[in-house]
């Protein structure tokens, strides 16, 4: 199971967008996933905020967060 | 994070360093000894030829510097005022705690949403709403979108700047422009080549948008695609049957040695400039 191919959201995006139909579902599925795969990143760098802390000790040091 | 910060790890930090090392040079051994064969004078400089088996990768090249010039104009007036007011003038609110917060969501986004949102704006819509070969345009502003987290490093420098006055106020950029931006000067460089060099080197951002895979001039104007070495290496690693091995890892070799070089640079301007201070 380790060693099987897998497709990644990513990989799916660049390879079918160059296909498909202009405004077909299936392109808007793929931004479908574009906006999931945005979600998803909006979600790890909430919570790692959230762990961090917006106004925490980092903040001080001169970091982003 | 200051250089004399000690690690809280109990692991000798030297040691752990060395295991970050050891892939970036495997991969640069690795290209250098498969590619150097196909590297001569005629690759960089001539035109492909024989459907990419033969001749060189000039146009490819010459793409990726544009484009990395492109991206350059685009986002670094943007981003550096960004992270000069976020440092030095923004009070601490919901609306800037929220711009904080985009910047860092925008450097960890896949760079392939940056592709699929340079295609939907710029390329389809009514603001380009020209042919699809000439998307040249749409591939800078992408790649300046990709290129955000460039803002959250420029941000993170200027802040780096030790306030002098025992209670700084705001508009110090204002009143002491000449002790706050000169300190700030090697961590805004650093941000600025890094990101170039990160933009020099995304396929996806570009994969919808700007590049192409063959064109038999080279651009003349920014709404013109052109080739690049990401996409070129991308494309001819996968879609050509028959592909000379050596020309594929020259590809790699002369885009690795192009982002590396500005990546050595940018280590090279920090450590020269902080020689340099007195603090």
């Amino acid at each position: 199971m380790f060693f099987s191919p897998v497709r990644t959201m990513t990989a799916t995006i660049a390879a079918e967008m160059g296909e498909v139909a202009q405004g077909s579902l299936h392109y808007n599925v793929l931004f479908g996933i574009g906006l999931i795969l945005f979600l998803i990143t909006y979600i790890v760098n909430w919570l790692a905020a959230r762990l961090v802390g917006v106004n925490g000790a980092r903040r001080s040091r001169g970091g982003l967060l | 994070m200051s250089r004399q910060q000690t690690s809280a790890w109990p692991w000798p930090d030297h040691r752990v360093a060395v295991l970050v090392f050891i892939p970036v040079v495997l991969v640069i051994v690795y290209l250098v000894a498969s590619g150097i064969g196909a590297i001569n004078w005629e690759f960089l400089t001539a035109m492909p030829r024989n459907g990419m088996k033969e001749g060189g990768i000039m146009p490819a090249i010459l793409g990726t510097l544009i484009l990395t010039f492109g991206t350059a104009i685009v986002s670094m007036p943007v981003s550096i005022l960004a992270a000069i007011y976020l440092a030095e003038y923004a009070k601490d609110n919901r609306l800037t705690r929220t711009i904080r917060m985009a910047i860092v969501n925008l450097a960890g986004i896949p760079s392939i949403v940056y592709g699929l949102f340079g295609l939907g704006a710029f390329v389809l819509s009514w603001l380009w709403h020209v042919d699809r070969g000439r998307r040249a345009d749409a591939g800078h502003h992408d790649h300046a979108g990709g290129d955000q987290h460039r803002r959250g490093g420029d941000h993170g420098r200027a802040a780096a700047v030790p306030h002098r006055q025992p209670q700084p106020g705001r508009h110090q950029v204002a009143d002491h422009p000449h002790q706050v931006l000169p300190h700030a000067l090697p961590g805004i460089l650093t941000g600025v080549i890094l990101g170039l060099s990160r933009a020099a080197g995304e396929t996806a951002p570009i994969l919808f948008t700007v590049a192409a895979f063959y064109l038999p001039t080279l651009p003349s104007s920014v709404f013109d695609q052109t080739m690049a070495l990401p996409y070129h290496l991308y494309v001819i690693s996968t879609q050509v049957p028959g592909m000379p091995l050596s020309i594929q890892y020259g590809t790699a070799l002369v885009l690795l040695l192009i982002t590396l070089t500005l990546t050595l640079l940018a280590t090279g301007v920090r450590t020269t400039v902080r020689r340099r201070r007195d603090w």
